[in-house]
């Protein structure tokens, strides 16, 4: 399980990547990221969806409501430019945070 | 049967009164629960247990609210829409409301007394509102008032300190004339009653004010009927008041009637020239008739323009519409007037002051008011019982709710168990006593109203629920109602707010907590302590209005009657009537005189007295013979007048009786046949035969002044008989027959001395009487909250009183029990009250009296008693009540 700070630090990258591939609803969403993290990855709709309303209210994404072909509305949301822009942001810092934990792991740095 | 929709619906009506959740939100919340629940279904598991698990994952409740309020404001920013906040709180509020309504209809007993003692308290506050609003409402209905001046006119030195505010003729011309600063000056009198004939009709005692003819220019009173401008300018004017109007002339055009005054008057035939609007009853004068002063005075030659001697007017000056502070200015150079004009006295000091017609009513106690006035410190007063009334009522509201916490106890945590957090209770409690408070302002709204008629005939005053007093009313009726909901209401709603629901629900009660024992313990304390000082107050004022009234006069004011002398045909000498009058048994002693010991009258000149060499300023008594017996004069020293010694009767140089403050005045240990000297000719008028001990002629705020009395022939105002005891109709009747003869047609118009007198301080009767309402009341809302307490305490305590009657104790133990706390409590506010109330009675009140009681300690003793014996009634009943009760009542389970 990864720890609560974790998760907590990664949702705002992992929710606009997941959208830079395309629009979504919420339980959609739930339903991916535990599907590509194997189930290591586990948000609580109460959780994720404030997250959600927040971006929204930044301007990073926006949502709509569609009908599907039977049953009730869903609420969809997808990435405005201004998301997209900010996702690259946050990619590079990301990759910034991972080049250098690859670094210190790798065999062939030795200290001396 | 499991119902997926019906399961859905449920959980999700149990977010609605959460207002982080947005209708849309939980749309979206439904739809992934669904979403979830439908797989779950599809994976084999079965329906029931899909939408439990479903519900699960969407997370833990609280932690999604938190999760929810953390986005909360900025998505209500991002969506614009605030009106759902509006919307939100009134949806609250109302459902606060409702909780409160049925709370009220629950416990409708508790709801009576609370709101009932609000009332009555918000009520008297009220009244006094009005009252003081009133008070301070005086002149400042005048045009331009706050140009509006009165000139008073002050005269010290080493034997006197006179401050009038009347002022010697000339003043008004010559401010006029040498201040730039003076854009008009006026001289204004009133007179005393006289007889006027209008349309034939005769009006006895028709009371007339006199006034340049620039009077409606200085102040401008809205006239009805005729030109302001013009017509006050004839010599003959009359301008009446619209009641006037009616009085004498009915629904006929008064303008250009003929009014006939006395023949003394300069113009005798008047015509009436103007109508003006009733003067309002705060305004500092009032008249029916006003004379053109040039008119009325013209052959009394003696009162000319450039007459700086004579004192019996009001001068009054409008201030120039100029920049700059007017008055300072003016007050600059006011004491260029005594040198030029005043400098023929030594050591005495005149100086001449500027009054703001504003401050008269208040402020202003000089010698020769127009008409008696109020007394700022009657402000103070009232503001401050109003205010403590106010603090009892709220405190009574405190801790009727705090002491129903017990009961609320469980409620508290109940709801906080189910989510309720903290401010929605505070909000709970607040709309429960702001509803609480509403009823009561409206209550006390209808209360002030009905109790009006019975306030306006205690106070003196023509107050009426309308115009400017309405205005308040709807500023302060949703006003109070709010500041004493939340007032009254914050102490309960923080206090149960507080409550811990594990160990409210457990069985103990938060209300039971020491501290909120003491506070409330310390409310009751204040709310005697508040309660004592009022009554204490109303002893005070009781015990001086009593002493006034039957302070040693010096003269016997009981069974003496007054007629007016002038009604007699002047056929009859003095000495027939007499005769005539005494044939009665009744009627022991007859005297005339031109003043009674009550009148109030101004000296014209004074006379030097021996041995001095300046003027001294008396008041002169024109009496006869058997004056002083009439009246039981106290003769000190020398004798009385007698009608053997010729002197005694002649007025020019004759024999006097001075009272001792004029012998204190004049400077003389040995009065006795010392001289007064005419002002002008220095010749003796007269010596000094008897010295008669002094007595209160004014009020006893004041300090007694110096008398001369001076024998006289003619010219007498007043028939004074003094009556035997008992009998008196049967006398009456016999004065009266005589009357018809003597003075055949006129009214038969007496007045008993002792009445007269009196209403010298109907102003302290008064204030004792409002004080004493006002006090009755407070302690009356006082003890709807002790009763309400009593009974709650009773309450609490049915068990203990049921195993303590079960295990032998008397009903008199246990109501002992019951009302020794109690007793404690009012024996603090007693002996904290005590102290407080002596300082601010005797620094407040008595010390603005010349002639004083002293605060006796039979008074606290009294009053103390009174509030332990009111205590304890009302405590009593309850505890009886109590001790009364059946155990197996009381120690039964359901």
């Amino acid at each position: 399980m990864i720890p609560k700070a974790l998760v907590a630090a990664s949702l705002n990258p992992i929710i606009l990547s997941l959208l830079a591939h395309g629009e979504a609803y919420g339980y959609q969403i739930i339903q991916r990221i535990e599907q590509l993290s194997d189930g290591k990855l586990q948000w609580t709709a109460g959780t994720m969806y404030p997250v959600l309303h927040r971006l929204e209210t930044k301007g990073l994404i926006e949502s709509f409501w569609r009908p599907p072909e039977s049953g009730p509305r869903r609420k969809y949301y997808r990435l405005t430019d201004k998301g997209r822009s900010a996702l690259e942001v946050e990619k590079r810092q990301w990759l910034d945070v991972h080049a250098l934990l690859l670094k210190l792991w790798g065999p062939e740095l030795a200290f001396g | 049967m499991f119902d997926l929709d019906k399961a859905i619906a449920s959980w999700r009506r149990s977010f609605r009164y959460r207002r982080v959740f947005f209708e849309d939100d939980l749309e979206e919340l439904e739809r992934h629960v669904r979403d979830h629940a439908t797989w779950l279904v599809e994976q084999g598991v079965e329906e029931k247990e899909a939408f439990r698990k479903a519900v699960q994952s969407v997370g833990d409740f609280g932690a999604m609210e938190t999760e929810y309020r953390k986005v909360f404001w900025a998505k209500l920013k991002h969506r614009r829409s605030l009106l759902r906040e509006i919307v939100w709180g009134a949806r609250m509020f109302s459902n606060y409301l409702k909780v409160a309504l049925r709370h009220v209809r629950k416990h409708t007993g508790y709801a009576l007394l609370n709101v009932f003692g609000l009332a009555v308290g918000l009520a008297c506050c009220l009244l006094i509102v009005f009252f003081v609003q009133d008070e301070l409402s005086y002149d400042r209905h005048l045009p331009g008032v706050e140009r509006l001046y009165r000139v008073t006119l002050s005269e010290t030195g080493d034997d006197r300190a006179l401050h009038r505010a009347v002022t010697p003729p000339a003043l008004a011309p010559t401010l006029k004339r040498e201040f730039a600063e003076v854009e008009q000056a006026v001289r204004f009198g009133k007179n005393n009653a006289a007889m006027f004939r209008i349309k034939g009709r005769v009006f006895h005692d028709v009371t007339f004010s006199f006034a340049d003819s620039n009077f409606f220019e200085v102040f401008r009173l809205p006239f009805i009927l005729g030109d302001p401008a013009t017509a006050f300018q004839q010599l003959n004017s009359v301008i009446l008041t619209e009641t006037a109007a009616k009085t004498y002339f009915g629904d006929a055009d008064p303008l250009g009637q003929r009014v006939i005054g006395p023949e003394r008057f300069g113009h005798s035939e008047l015509v009436v020239t103007g109508v003006i609007e009733d003067i309002p009853s705060n305004t500092h004068f009032s008249f029916d008739l006003m004379l053109n002063r040039a008119g009325f005075l013209w052959p009394r030659s003696r009162i000319t323009d450039d007459q700086w001697w004579l004192y019996g007017e009001y001068t009054y000056v409008l201030l120039a519409d100029a920049p700059g502070d007017q008055a300072a200015a003016l007050a600059q150079k006011l004491p260029i007037l005594p040198e030029k004009y005043l400098t023929e006295r030594s050591g005495v000091q005149f100086g001449f002051h500027l009054q703001p017609v504003t401050r008269i009513h208040l402020y202003s106690h000089l010698e020769a008011e127009y008409q008696p006035n109020s007394h700022a410190v009657y402000i103070y007063l009232f503001s401050a019982v109003a205010l403590l009334i106010l603090l009892i009522a709220c405190i009574n509201f405190m801790n009727l709710a705090t002491a129903r916490a017990t009961q609320r106890a469980r409620e508290v945590g109940v709801r906080k168990v189910a989510g309720a957090r903290r401010g929605q209770l505070v909000g709970q409690f607040l709309s429960e006593s702001m509803l609480l408070a509403g009823a009561a302002s409206v209550l006390a709204l209808g209360l002030a109203w009905a109790a009006l008629p019975l306030f306006n005939h205690l106070a003196g005053k023509d107050l009426a629920l309308s115009g400017a007093a309405l205005a308040w009313v709807w500023l302060l009726i949703p006003g109070l109602a709010l500041l004493v909901g939340l007032l009254a209401g914050s102490y309960p709603a923080f206090f149960l707010s507080a409550f811990q629901p594990a160990s409210v629900l457990k069985g103990g009660t938060g209300a039971g907590s020491v501290w909120a024992r003491r506070m409330r313990r310390g409310l009751v304390v204040a709310q005697f302590a508040f309660s004592i000082i009022l009554l204490i107050g109303t002893a005070v004022i009781y015990t001086q209005w009593r002493y006034m009234q039957q302070a040693d006069l010096g003269f016997d004011k009981e069974h003496v009657v007054v007629l007016p002398y002038r009604s007699i045909d002047a056929s009859f000498a003095p000495a027939t009537i007499k005769q005539e009058l005494l044939r009665h048994p009744g009627i022991e002693r007859v005297s005339m005189s031109r003043f009674i010991p009550t009148g109030v009258t101004f000296s014209s000149g004074s006379p030097i007295p021996e041995g001095l060499d300046y003027e001294v300023p008396v008041y002169w008594r024109g009496i006869d013979v058997d004056y002083p017996a009439t009246l039981g004069l106290e003769l000190i020293e020398g004798r009385g007048l007698s009608d053997r010694l010729a002197s005694d009767t002649v007025g020019e140089r004759g024999a006097f009786l001075i009272n001792e403050a004029a012998a204190r005045q004049f400077g003389w240990t040995e009065p006795l046949g010392k001289a007064l000297l005419s002002p002008i000719s220095r010749a003796e008028m007269g010596h000094v035969i008897g010295v008669v001990k002094d007595f209160h002629v004014t009020s006893l705020h004041e300090e007694i002044k110096p008398l001369v009395y001076y024998p006289m022939e003619r010219g007498y105002r007043h028939l004074i008989a003094r009556l035997g005891p008992g009998q008196v109709p049967e006398t009456m009747a016999f004065l009266e027959e005589q009357w018809s003869t003597f003075a055949p047609g006129r009214p038969f118009n007496y007045f008993f001395l002792d009445e007269n007198y009196d209403a010298l301080y109907h102003f302290e009767q008064r204030l004792t009487q409002l004080i004493g309402v006002f006090a009755l009341l407070a302690v009356l809302v006082a003890c709807l909250g002790l009763f309400g307490l009593a009974a709650f305490t009773a309450e609490q305590r049915t068990k203990e009183v049921g195993i303590r009657k079960v295990l032998g104790a008397s009903v008199a133990g246990i109501v002992m029990l019951l009302s020794r706390d109690f007793v404690k409590l009012v024996l603090i506010a007693i002996a904290l009250a005590a102290p407080a109330a002596y300082y601010a009675w005797e620094t407040w009140f008595l010390n603005d009296f010349a002639y004083r009681i002293e605060i006796s300690w039979g008074i606290f003793l009294l009053v103390g008693l009174a509030a332990l014996g009111i205590a304890l009634a009302t405590v009593g009943y309850q505890s009886i009540k109590a001790a009364l009760a059946d155990p197996v009542e009381s120690l039964r389970y359901e």
